[in-house]
């Protein structure tokens, strides 16, 4: 018998015969739960907005990360502030509203104002008080330890002596850039952010991301859709002289596996799929019309000049290599913990956060090129609700699928059941990847999530 | 906040006879009640949109995320995947109960048809869970009879901002 490791973190690995199991438990126990909460989300960098979600002075919204309220401000000064949405006088909830422009906030419940830096400015009974006691920056909203932003990306961390994010997000920083670069004058989120209320563990969601299996079984009909909208599409565009040959890759998850293949080949981590401190990412060549810059006979000839253009464009600013990198690739780059962000079908930046073992809060935001035209910004929004949306169709179906695994997992604390996640440890057939892709994405995330819990 | 600048409604007028769309309005939830898809689907003009809104209030699905704006190609990818055995997330299926009340007729905006005014309340159960949705409906409809279509229908669910489970089953 092979030695066994086994971590009171929840995973088991045999390397030596090719076996990596996840413990049913870190889906359903609280104690895990709790550890997660304690271990990783007060110490990794959590995604917290976008740059353009405060377009001017006095911008602010209300959001929950990591379980906690905060208000997002960019104050007089432009300066941007994440800070606890509670009063420091008696914990009311100073700013009750989800957005909006304001130069100070009131707490409703014995009127003290902040400003939009969170300064204390006025105390209704401020005789009652010492001289200057308002003024004390001790007095004032509680910023949260620690932010930053890469690119745009505003990221918090609760932990004051984290590592700096730019460190963080170690080889996951070019994923950021390539998305950050679709813009001449920046991108922005489109309105309307989509929330999901799901019945599984937030890690679930996460694998779900990285989990080129499910794909072809899962999404089926999805994707029997969209290879007859372009046949469709096909026809139409020649009959328009517009020549169809160079998108005629099948529409195939065997095809979309070589295409992530060949691309994984030519990284620098070659088949190591690991950017680093947890975090993962896929590129592989679209075969369906990207929102930025490629045209497909899927869509009405009449947006191809612009998606031409727009890609002329891009060549002339980051020359042509990186240009056919970011317009003719999808890129899916999931960061340690709990961010997604795909860029396929328009691009979605995504977290989820437990505050159940069994439950979920997914939130999800698109982004755009502030400068594209109402057309292509029409055809974005189609082309990102098909599929990506709570009522698309491919994400009813893979909420399905994490929540029926869910609920079985509650069975399995009778026998201590294990997940298997040893695809492509030891293939029998190492060419198995390029027909099937494998699951050491996912060993990347588990082996991290380990290590944080050890730690 | 209330908006201060709206204008209060009017009574609808009792000259206008309702019963055809009534008529219309009840039939259309039966078909999606039974499971009749392809029957609903055919309700629908060739040129349809089918509107859910994010936002209350939400004034155009162009600039904003909507839950779902459909033309006719993307409604028929709905009714196609109802309809087909691997759509797991409708594996068991819905089962649903559709209230529709409360008609009206919005005041002529100047486009083809007539816009209806309805209240709903869709009770929706599957895998021992039951949800409930409650909103507006407002059905542009257009020709007569046999003959009438929507043209466009616009779902206000008083819930739209809230974190939903996956939606599959059309409002
Ligand atoms: S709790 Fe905010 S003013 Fe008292
Ligand atoms: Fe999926």
């Amino acid at each position: 018998m092979e030695q066994r490791i086994e971590t009171p973190a929840g995973i088991r690995v045999d390397q030596s015969n090719g076996l990596f199991q996840v413990s049913r438990k870190v889906f359903t126990d609280p104690e895990f739960l709790k550890l997660e909460h304690e271990k990783i989300f007060e110490k990794c960098w959590l995604y917290f907005g976008h740059d353009s979600e405060l377009p001017e002075r006095g911008s602010f919204l209300t959001r929950t990360v990591a379980g906690r309220d905060f208000i997002f401000s960019r104050d007089s000064a432009g300066e941007v502030h994440v800070l606890y949405n509670l009063c420091t006088h008696r914990g009311g909830r100073v700013c009750r509203e989800k957005s909006g422009k304001a130069s100070v906030f009131q707490c409703f419940y014995h009127g003290w104002v902040f400003g939009s830096d969170g300064a204390l400015r006025l105390i209704p009974q401020e005789g009652a008080y010492p001289e200057g006691y308002k003024n004390d920056r001790e007095r004032g909203l509680v910023p949260v330890p620690r932010l930053e932003q890469y690119r745009g990306f505003w990221f918090i961390n609760l932990d004051a002596n984290a590592i700096s994010l730019f460190d963080y997000l170690a080889g996951a920083k070019p994923y950021l850039d390539n998305i950050a670069d679709q813009s001449e004058v920046g991108m922005a989120i489109v309105p309307g952010a989509q929330a999901f209320q799901v019945d599984a563990n937030w890690k679930l969601w996460h694998e779900n991301g990285m989990d080129p299996f499910h794909v072809n079984t899962v999404h089926q009909t999805y994707f029997e859709y969209s290879t007859d909208v372009a046949k469709i599409g096909k026809e139409r565009a020649q009959a328009s002289g517009i020549a169809t040959e160079v998108f005629d890759r099948k529409a195939s998850a065997e095809e979309m596996m070589k295409g992530r293949y060949a691309a994984l080949m030519q990284t620098a981590t070659k088949m190591k799929l690991d950017l680093g401190n947890g975090h993962m990412a896929y590129d592989y060549p679209a075969n369906h019309g990207r929102p930025f810059a490629q045209w497909h006979p899927s869509w009405d000839p009449k947006y191809k000049p612009e998606l031409d253009q727009s890609f002329e464009r891009l060549v002339a600013r980051v020359g042509e290599e990186r240009a056919k990198r970011i317009a003719l690739y999808d890129h899916h780059v999931l960061i340690f913990p709990n961010l997604a962000i795909v860029d396929n079908h328009g691009i979605m930046i995504r977290t989820y956060f437990s505050t159940k073992p069994e439950e979920m809060l997914v939130q999800s935001w698109t982004l755009a090129p502030a400068e594209e035209s109402k057309e292509i910004r029409r055809l974005r929004l189609y082309s990102y609700m098909d599929f990506l949306g709570p009522a698309g169709f491919g994400t009813p179906d893979d909420v399905e699928a994490i929540e029926a695994a869910q609920r079985g997992y509650k069975g399995a604390e009778d026998y201590d059941g294990w997940n298997d996640v040893s695809a492509g440890m030891l293939p029998a057939d190492p060419s198995s990847f390029v027909r099937n892709g494998d699951e050491g994405r996912m060993r990347v995330f588990w082996s991290k999530w380990a290590e944080y819990m050890h730690a | 906040m209330l908006d201060k600048t709206r204008k209060t409604p009017r009574l609808p007028s009792t000259a206008i006879d309702l019963r055809p769309y009534e008529t219309f309005l009840i039939h259309e939830a039966r078909l999606l009640d039974e499971g009749y898809f392809d029957d609903w689907l055919a309700l629908f003009t060739e040129d349809a949109r089918y509107w859910v809104p994010i936002q209350p209030n939400q004034a155009d699905p162009f600039e904003t995320v909507s839950l779902m704006y459909d033309d006719r190609r993307l409604l028929e990818t709905r009714v196609r995947r109802l309809s087909d055995p691997r759509i797991y997330s409708q594996e068991p299926r819905s089962r649903t109960s559709r209230t529709v009340t409360n008609v009206t007729v919005e005041p002529d905006a100047g486009e083809p048809g007539v816009t209806v005014r309805s209240k709903f309340v869709l009770v929706e159960y599957r895998r021992e869970d039951q949800r409930l949705f409650a909103g507006t409906y407002f059905h542009r409809l257009v020709g007569e009879g046999d003959a009438m279509r929507i043209a466009m229908k616009k779902v206000e669910l008083v819930n739209c901002d809230a974190p939903l489970d996956g939606l599959v089953v059309p409002f």
